[in-house]
């Protein structure tokens, strides 16, 4: 199998998981009560948008 | 005369929704045009891999930063052609890659032909019951992230049953995610049309090429 093509069906899922996760994540900020987001949260979107791009770009490469 | 306010609000409420749906469709299908146009010009072209990688990291970058803050506005619609345009050029290539195979053009069309029908029947299903497929919300996100995390693995591991049964997995995956999302437009639980398009063009998008991955799989000699 062409490990290109399978990396871009995985980049269409990528895209996928982001445009669902960021109204997901603009809901939950709006709706949290003032001052209860946690910390870990922004870490964690961060940490989780960095990594499924380095994955993305192994993926390709 | 007390039970007017209620019933006025739920008609109100059925035209919103119908509203909704009826936008939804009409920049859904217009923006499939214009996806398989730009995805026609990439190969008409043959513009590569690079032009594809460039162009999908600009749509990565108009769902990030642009889409959530002119969502609400007609810059949205904008937006929106200037994403799934983007997208068709960063599939044009892999299309052109199946086109070339020597049953190349029945390989694409058997693709195109079965996101067609699948997109369809599920949408009419949906539309004809009236259900509420909210319930499975959770259940396709940690079907789909089981997904991602087997594909990834995938890619270093190598095996090719397993890529058939992934493509499998990730077209039902998205078929879940189609009823999904057009029974939360149906219930009023997305009042946003352009929010609601990307969702059902994402959902098409990665069918189409599950299924080419499918199809491709049986059909290279």
């Amino acid at each position: 199998m062409d490990i290109g093509i399978a990396g871009w069906l995985l980049a269409g899922l990528m895209l996928f998981m982001v445009a669902r996760g960021i109204p997901a994540a603009i809901n939950m900020v709006k709706h949290a009560p003032k001052g209860t987001l946690p910390e870990w949260l922004n870490a964690a979107l961060l940490l989780a948008a960095v990594m499924a791009f380095v994955l993305f770009l192994m993926s390709i490469t | 005369m007390q039970t007017t306010g209620p019933i006025v609000r739920t008609h109100e409420s059925a035209l919103a929704t119908n509203k909704v749906l009826r936008n939804t469709y009409m920049l859904l299908a217009m923006t499939l045009l214009f996806c398989a146009a730009t995805a026609g010009v990439s190969m008409l072209f043959d513009l590569g891999r690079g032009v594809g990688t460039m162009a999908f990291f600009a749509s990565f970058a108009i769902i990030m930063f642009v889409l959530p803050k002119v969502e609400n506005s007609s810059a949205g619609i904008w937006a929106v052609f200037a994403f799934t345009g983007l997208l068709g050029l960063a599939i044009g290539p892999t299309v052109q890659h199946y086109l070339n195979y020597p049953n190349g053009s029945q390989i694409v069309a058997t693709a195109m032909g079965g996101t067609g029908t699948i997109f369809l029947g599920l949408s009419a299903y949906v539309l004809t019951t009236r259900k509420d497929f909210s319930f499975m919300g959770g259940f396709l996100f940690v079907g789909f992230l089981v997904a991602v995390v087997a594909m990834i693995a995938n890619i270093f591991l190598q095996i090719p049953v397993l890529s058939v049964a992934l493509s499998a997995v990730i077209v039902l995956i998205m078929s879940g995610f189609i009823l999904f999302d057009t029974s939360r437009i149906i219930t009023g639980g997305e009042t946003n049309y352009v929010r609601a398009t990307v969702s059902l063009f994402l959902n098409i998008y990665n069918i189409f090429q599950g299924l080419l991955m499918l199809v491709g799989m049986g059909g290279d000699d």
